[in-house]
């Protein structure tokens, strides 16, 4: 790469140089300061609390279909593959949620 | 006929430089001095050549590429703390902006999930041969249960995101 260097082009690399040091201090103090958090760790708390979710949601059938069912007359294991497959649909839909 | 023997400061006026400049020549050796006095041609014959090679080198080709290297050492630096800056400035989000964020997810998904069983109360009374209503009535009294298991689903996200 062909540079051909005006008087002040030293100068001029040397101040952005400082200026991207003084961006990267500034992101450091903000980490220590905790104003930014670690994107990973928050993806990985996010995705550990929608599987925590997920699978309380599919034990819940078989936890109250029988109790339900007995207060409503119905078949408890027809009640409880109802339930599944209510939660297995409502849980698909719920993967498309977007903010 | 005897030579003209300057003073240091006169020497340095007609020099064009600073008295300091010809003081520290003086103290390295390089002029030196006859009864305190410079003696202009032994001065220029040492530190004047010094100092025409020292002018007379910034503008030639060994010059001309020195400066180019600076800036492109300058140059590689630049970009290689952009990149490092870059890199670093994708692995971390702005905390209030991902607790703000959290809350809303949370509230949507317990509007979700809160809003499922009128969405699926009739899908799901077919499927037992029972009156629409009791489907709902079901549906309801079990995702209250299931949520009512799950606990503060907010509370939960904005704890997972002050933690991260």
């Amino acid at each position: 790469m062909a540079i051909e260097p005006t008087p002040d082009t030293l100068l001029k690399l040397q101040t952005e140089l400082n200026v991207v040091k003084a961006q990267m201090t500034d992101m450091q103090t903000k980490i220590h300061q905790r104003k930014l958090c670690e994107l990973a760790r928050l993806q990985r708390f996010t995705t550990d609390r929608a599987h925590r979710i997920r699978d309380q949601l599919f034990a819940a059938p078989s936890r109250h279909a029988a109790q339900i069912a007995a207060e409503e007359g119905l078949e408890p294991a027809l009640l409880n593959a109802a339930m599944v497959r209510f939660v297995r649909e409502m849980l698909c839909a719920a993967a498309k949620l977007r903010v | 006929m005897a030579r003209e023997l300057l003073s240091q400061r006169e020497y340095a006026r007609r020099r064009g430089v600073a008295l300091q400049a010809i003081q520290r020549h003086v103290a390295s050796g390089i002029i030196q001095l006859v009864n305190g006095k410079v003696d202009p041609v032994q001065a220029d014959n040492s530190w004047g050549l010094i100092r025409r090679a020292r002018t007379s080198k910034q503008d030639d080709e060994a010059g001309q590429r020195s400066a180019r290297s600076k800036v492109v050492v300058a140059l590689a630096k630049l970009r290689l703390s952009k990149q490092a800056f870059e890199t670093k400035r994708e692995l971390y989000v702005d905390r209030a902006a991902a607790l703000e964020l959290a809350a809303k997810e949370a509230d949507l998904v317990l509007a979700f999930f809160r809003n499922a069983p009128a969405a699926y109360a009739e899908t799901f009374a077919t499927e037992l041969c029972i009156d629409a209503a009791v489907g709902l009535r079901i549906l309801e009294k079990f995702m209250g249960l299931a949520l009512q298991e799950i606990g503060d689903l907010k509370t939960q996200a904005i704890r997972d995101t002050e933690r991260a």
